[in-house]
């Protein structure tokens, strides 16, 4: 054989072996936390996918300098995604990109669907740059289409841009397996809502854009016995009055089914209206059925209302001089719950949430078959107050003293599972009997509960309503006019959990490796740092070329 | 075999020109990865090794080109070749000879860059523990890059005797490798992931991945392979050819 078919022929081997190493590749994720290797939940996730899906990136065109590492962590992760499962197809498109009309059509068609693009702004050391991008994928099928946004919401917190950044790639793989899970799925999940105000909670949550993947259904004893095989989960809550006896025996029936719960209780029932109206209200716990059925499994809501030295505010009117303004003070009754590192919540939220008189849970040995976690909790500067004190806003008028507020971290969410009596037991009337038997339903008095979460405050979750009735979104402070997102955020991930399983959730709670660069360190020793890059390897360069004719010139010296 | 490989290296050190090649590189290095703007760490804003190597690999894709042709063409220019022809020497061993010596040149130069990688170690604001592993695998992703750029600046200068010609023919055969299947990929529109596949072809994805930390089989055969295959053409074509 002569050397040009040799070639030839190795060449088609390269080829044939490289066609195939493709196809069918082994990879190995040398990163400190195996970031770009997919999880076990979304490769199953992904490879059950039987339909055709389209994952196109709309993160394209003039990425920003600081963008650049998530683009990329982006598009490796995608085309990953295109080797497990031959019906996804990825494709990348720069909706900016195109004549007048095709850009013109593009960003009118994302507009429609609450796509819209960012001004992203990075300062240099002269001017600010900014750039216009869509940090968005979008997943579609035939049966309709999903957005991922791949940046997270601004959050209050003091952050820079790097750890946005970072934040919000921790999360982008279970956002994309969600908005995919979704996609594939053939309906929504259905929520019902019971307690306080169930159709206004139903249609505020229905029109958010964040919560209304689901499908939210104002329910009562009736519609839960009834839906009880098709629903997915509910959201009691309970803000002025406790359930109905036969709700109770409602959400009784359905936690014995394994339902999830979640339970979204007011110990108190105060309200800024109230104590704006009067000038003064005392806050008188309220003793609920609700909650000795949450006692049964060891979860005890106190009678005292937290104040924390991180709170919202609300404005009040201060005198100065002759004059008299209204001012934002904090008040502590009101207290923003931060979640970091040390907060036990499954998913740690990127925002903080407001929230609005909250009481401490208190956890009992017993029953020691259910497991008792902590989600979520407000601390360490809290101080208690007990039931029956007259609130009013004098407290404000004060500086706060932080020596006064030491009674440490107080839990406000947990997560109860395991074996349970039927509340119900022993109890059950006619009426009851009744109701269960029209839906042909009977209790089983001894089960194994699943995914029960009690939240130590309602109003969080609850949209507030302007004077005119429309709805402002969860999370919109009025005291304030701000919005706090991290209400939502709580919210969507507790129904995430319960819905969707915790494999996700685990996902998005996962540490990452990836390390923010001190640009301060290096501009305050820029002459060290020019000396280390630039002149250390000038020197050696020069010694080695130097060394070389040294012993040349001596070797060869006559 | 070693005597070949030093004989190639004292070659190289020996001649200004190489030495003043390595030196702009590192200032361009320095430049680029901390000075202008848009493509600096600064900017950058994260104490990750894979811009690096990503700047590496491109100053590579100029640099190689450069001195490696001159390896092959340095023997036409001084008429050696004929003399290697008549010598006890195998075509092979002397083209392994100058290819173990150029990738030495490529690690002095990734050596005198990895103050880089001490630089970020150094500023980085988390506590995070270093990971050697992906140091070292992106040190390796960048040899192999650098292999094929030889490898591919042999085989045309075994063709080509004109040292600029084979310089700039080099360049330009390396870039079409290194980015050319990437760019086409991204500039036209292919249904069914076959911009994914295409884009597998180029040498820039496979070092992108690398640097990121992610080591694929595929990267390894693919560059293992395409060295393999411009040596072994090397190899042929000079030991076919007339003297």
């Amino acid at each position: 054989m002569n050397w040009k078919a040799k070639l030839l022929g190795l060449l088609l081997l390269f080829v044939v072996i490289s066609v195939a190493l493709f196809k069918f590749d082994v990879q190995w994720d040398v990163t400190s936390d195996q970031r770009y290797t997919i999880k076990d939940a979304s490769k199953k996730v992904f490879r059950d996918v039987q339909q055709e899906i389209v994952v196109n990136v709309l993160f394209e065109g003039n990425v920003p300098p600081q963008l650049r590492n998530y683009k990329e962590f982006v598009d490796s992760y995608v085309s990953s995604l295109a080797r497990l499962n031959n019906k996804i197809e990825v494709v990348y498109t720069d909706p900016l990109k195109g004549s007048i009309e095709e850009v013109r059509n593009m960003r009118g068609f994302l507009s429609e669907r609450g796509v819209e693009p960012i001004e992203w702004q990075a300062q240099d050391q002269k001017d600010i740059n900014v750039s216009l991008i869509y940090p968005f994928i979008s997943v579609h099928s035939e049966q309709g289409i999903q957005f991922v946004n791949l940046l997270e919401p601004n959050s209050t917190r003091v952050k820079s841009p790097e750890e946005e950044i970072i934040s919000s790639q921790l999360k982008f793989e279970s956002k994309l397996t969600k908005a995919v899970k979704r996609l594939v799925k053939n309906k929504k999940s259905e929520v019902h809502i019971v307690g306080y105000q169930p159709d206004l909670l139903a249609e505020g949550y229905s029109r958010d854009p964040i919560l209304g993947h689901h499908l939210y259904v104002p329910s009562n004893a009736e519609i839960l016995l009834q839906r009880s095989d098709s629903l997915n989960a509910v959201v009691v809550v309970l803000k002025t009055k406790d359930l109905s006896r036969e709700e109770l025996l409602a959400v009784d029936y359905l936690s014995s089914k394994g339902t999830p719960i979640i339970w979204l209780v007011d110990k108190f029932g105060v309200t800024l209206d109230s104590l704006r109206e009067t000038g003064q209200t005392f806050a008188i716990a309220k003793d609920r059925a609700s909650e000795d059925f949450l006692f049964r499994f060891g979860c005890k809501l106190e009678n005292k209302l937290i104040q924390s030295t991180q709170s919202t505010m609300i404005p009040q009117v201060v005198q100065e001089g002759n004059n008299s303004k209204p001012v934002l003070l904090p008040y502590p009754y009101h207290p923003l719950v931060i979640t970091d590192e040390s907060n036990p919540i499954e998913t740690r939220l990127s925002n903080p949430v407001s929230m609005y008189y909250v009481s401490p849970i208190a956890l009992e040995e017993y029953p020691k078959d259910v497991d008792k976690q902590v989600l979520l909790e407000i601390g360490p500067y809290t101080k208690l107050t007990a039931n029956l004190i007259a609130l009013d806003f004098r407290l404000m008028r004060a500086a706060i003293e932080v020596g006064e507020f030491q009674s440490g971290t107080q839990t406000i969410g947990v997560h109860l599972e395991g074996p349970m009596n039927s509340y119900f037991r022993n109890r059950l009337t006619k009426n009851d009997q009744a109701l269960l038997g029209k839906y042909n339903k009977t209790l089983s008095t001894e089960r194994s509960i699943q995914n029960h979460v009690v939240i130590s405050d309602a109003d969080f979750a609850i949209p507030p309503m302007d004077v005119k009735g429309s709805f402002y979104p969860v999370g919109f402070n009025p005291s304030e006019r701000r919005m706090y997102d991290g209400n939502k955020e709580l919210l969507s991930q507790l129904l995430e959990s319960c819905i969707e399983g915790n494999d996700l959730l685990e996902m998005a709670n996962q540490e990452t490796a990836l390390t923010v660069l001190d640009a301060g360190k290096f501009v305050k020793n820029k002459s060290k740092y020019y000396i280390i890059l630039l002149g250390l390897p000038l020197v050696l360069l020069t010694l080695i070329y130097i060394a070389y004719h040294w012993f040349r010139k001596r070797k060869y010296a006559v | 075999m070693s005597t070949l490989i030093t004989k190639e290296l004292k070659d190289f050190f020996s001649n200004i020109f190489g030495v003043v090649s390595l030196a702009v590189l590192l200032c361009l290095s320095f430049l680029f990865l901390w000075i202008f703007q848009d493509s600096s760490y600064l900017n950058y804003g994260l104490a990750e090794y894979d811009l690096y190597f990503q700047f590496v690999s491109y100053l590579l894709l100029m640099v190689v080109p450069a001195f490696a042709t001159g390896f092959v063409t340095s023997e036409y220019r001084f008429r050696t070749h004929e003399l290697l022809a008549t010598l006890n020497l195998s075509w092979k061993k002397v083209v392994l000879s100058k290819f173990i010596a150029a990738l030495c040149v490529v690690a002095l130069l990734l050596l005198l860059t990895s103050v880089n990688v001490y630089v970020l170690n150094e500023l980085k604001l988390q506590d995070n523990a270093t990971n050697y592993t992906q140091i070292f695998t992106g040190f390796a992703g960048l040899l192999g890059v650098a292999a094929v750029y030889i490898a591919i600046s042999f085989f045309i200068s075994s063709i080509v005797e004109n040292a600029t010609a084979s310089f700039l023919i080099s360049v330009v055969l390396c870039f079409m490798i290194f980015l050319g299947l990437r760019l086409l990929s991204e500039n036209i529109s292919l249904g069914n992931n076959w911009g994914l596949y295409l884009e597998q072809w180029s040498l820039s994805y496979h070092i992108d991945e690398i640097g990121r930390g992610v080591l694929r089989l595929s990267s390894i055969f693919f560059l293992v392979g395409l060295s393999f295959w411009f040596l072994c053409a090397t190899i042929f074509n000079l030991s076919n050819k007339e003297v």
